[in-house]
């Protein structure tokens, strides 16, 4: 008799609760979780947006694996560029914070250049890129010119064998200022008694680097890699206002041909079936990212507001 | 000042600098140039400035390429995506961390797995939901998939902070009889500024420059984006040059005028997006 109050006031609470979380939940379930659902239901039927709906089993996932010819090259282009702007972004990421803490003058200056393109839009970007491999005026042709390697002048874009690399070195100049700012944030976590008992210890530069700091920065790196890969199958906007995923789909990425399928042929259910595999390749390399992250503590109430800067 | 880490020489470090910031800086230098130059001076002055500036070419591109339009439309799509993330991530994260419901911990749970799906992955499913809701080809169209796409990382970095606010001054405003929302808005949201700047900052930049279900969504010219119409611009017309370069550098300078007034602010925002996944 005398918990009955207590358990009024429990629920009492519990309610009030729900009620803050009621208008966030209900969107969320409408437009995300929801739709996580549908994705999968929709990839057992054909439809082509207009008429009605028909159910085949797992005919779509048997064509994408079996019979379509364009998706495994769909597929070896999305990895080769993800494997590239791996590379790419962490090296020079790496190489800027490494050139940034070292609290040389003007070094605010150099962090605000790196930091703008990491704001600008993917698609202005973009677009702002395709003129300058612009075969006829691109500062990339003027240059090689210039050092006097005419034989180098090309349509960087339109060449099936120089298209993709291009892309990647896009991504790399609007990331790795990203990047660059994530290493800076495990920089400052390496405590000056380390590296000063190294180069007590006689450690040389070189050796503190690979014996010290890369280790220390191996969970950032960690962290980085995963976020590249996410944004790697992610990757619409860059390719489809530059190349459109040409010539010959040389630079057609998962999402650029899910877009192709979906609204210019109309094979809304093989749509979903692809997106469906490209789903579950994204949460899985999120998830394992999220184990390995959660146990560090990733965000601190100091971090924010002290910041990196 | 020489820090612990010098671990190269001071010059080299300059000169490698040097180059970096040359190869990030000078595309939107070269923009700029281009911007002010005329037609044929693109084509003969490649690498310098204009030898006149042409700062007529400003206006004509706003008038062109409607570029006002698609400002109003960005701000309006971003504006209230913002406002309403910000708004119930705060309400959202207060109940789970302040008012401790039975099963919080699921939802937060619920909340961080869906964080992990991009918005992007959905635009099958999204489309088809569109549809039947008929609000395609309506702002509410990127609106609603924009609030939640950003709700998570929201509610994440909104929670694991208010997390940090003593529960002793939450209850004791309680006991003096503040309601919820009072306590909310009057007792945590004031000392919650680091991270609601981090939100607001971390999904404007997202919404404000998200295209791919603009693209599909949006059909309507006079209610296109800011990526959207100046993809279409730059896709129709091609016929003066130096006016594509003013139409870029217009649609870019305001977010990169903001970024240098907030820079800190900006930093650590999308390095809280970043550092939580």
């Amino acid at each position: 008799m005398q918990n009955q109050p207590r358990i009024k006031a429990g629920l009492r609470r519990d309610l009030i609760g729900y009620c803050f979380v009621l208008p966030a939940l209900a969107i969320f379930v409408l437009f995300k979780v929801w739709p996580m659902l549908w994705g999968g239901i929709l990839s057992f039927y054909s439809w082509d947006g207009f008429s009605e709906m028909s159910f085949v089993g797992l005919e779509n996932y048997r064509v994408m694996l079996t019979q379509d010819e364009i998706f495994p090259k769909v597929i070896k282009n999305t990895l080769t560029y993800a494997v590239g702007i791996i590379v790419g972004n962490i090296s020079v990421g790496l190489i800027l914070a490494l050139l940034v803490h070292q609290g040389l003058r003007a070094r605010g200056i150099f962090r605000t250049i790196f930091f703008l393109p990491p704001i600008m839009s993917f698609v202005m970007v973009g677009l702002l890129w395709a003129w300058i491999y612009n075969p006829e005026f691109g500062i990339i042709n003027a240059f090689f010119s210039a050092v006097g390697l005419d034989s180098l002048r090309q349509s960087w874009l339109a060449n099936p064998k120089t298209a993709l690399p291009a892309l990647i070195l896009i991504d790399v100049w609007k990331w790795s200022g990203w990047h660059m700012v994530i290493y800076l944030a495990g920089l400052q976590t390496i405590s000056a008694d380390v590296i000063d008992a190294a180069k007590v210890d006689g450690a040389t530069g070189l050796k503190r680097f690979r014996f010290i700091t890369l280790p220390l920065l191996r969970s950032y790196t960690f962290m980085n890699i995963i976020l590249i890969s996410v944004g790697a199958f992610n990757t619409f906007d860059l390719v489809y206002v530059t190349t459109r995923g040409g010539p010959y789909y040389a630079t057609h990425m998962l999402l650029t041909y899910v877009h192709l399928v979906a609204f210019r042929y109309r094979k809304i259910g093989y749509a979903a079936a692809m997106t469906y595999s490209l789903f579950l390749i994204v949460f899985c390399i999120s998830l394992i990212n999220m184990f390995v992250w959660r146990s560090r503590e990733g965000l601190s109430k100091k971090r924010l507001s002290r910041g990196v800067w | 000042m020489k820090r612990e880490s010098g671990a190269f020489p001071i010059a080299g470090s300059y000169f490698v600098l040097l180059l970096f910031a040359f190869f990030m800086g000078f595309p939107i230098v070269w923009m700029v140039f281009n911007s002010l130059k005329t037609h044929d001076e693109v084509f003969t002055n490649i690498w310098g400035p204009p030898d006149v500036p042409q700062w007529i070419n400003y206006p004509r591109a706003w008038e062109q390429a409607n570029v006002g339009i698609l400002f109003r439309n960005s701000l309006i799509v971003a504006g209230s995506s913002v406002v309403l993330i910000t708004l119930l991530a705060a309400l959202a994260a207060y109940g789970i961390s302040k008012i401790r419901f039975r099963g919080n911990g699921v939802l937060f749970i619920l909340f961080i797995i869906a964080m992990l799906v991009p918005q992007q992955i959905l635009i099958v499913p999204l489309y088809r939901l569109m549809k039947s809701l008929g609000i395609i080809n309506t702002h509410l169209s990127l609106i609603f998939p924009y609030v939640a796409g950003g709700l998570p990382l929201a509610i994440f970095i909104l929670t694991t902070y208010f997390r940090g606010i003593p529960d002793d001054i939450v209850e004791a405003a309680r006991i003096d009889g503040c309601s919820n929302i009072r306590i909310l808005w009057n007792i945590v949201l004031p000392v919650s500024w680091p991270a609601i700047s981090a939100v607001i900052i971390f999904e404007f930049l997202e919404t404000w420059n998200e295209f791919f279900l603009a693209l599909v969504f949006i059909q309507k010219i006079d209610l296109r984006t800011l990526p959207l119409g100046i993809f279409s611009f730059m896709g129709r017309y091609m016929i003066d040059y130096s006016l594509f370069f003013s139409v870029l550098s217009l649609s870019m300078l305001p977010v990169i005028i903001i970024f240098l007034i907030f820079q800190r602010r900006f930093v650590s925002g999308l390095t809280a997006g970043a550092l939580v996944g």
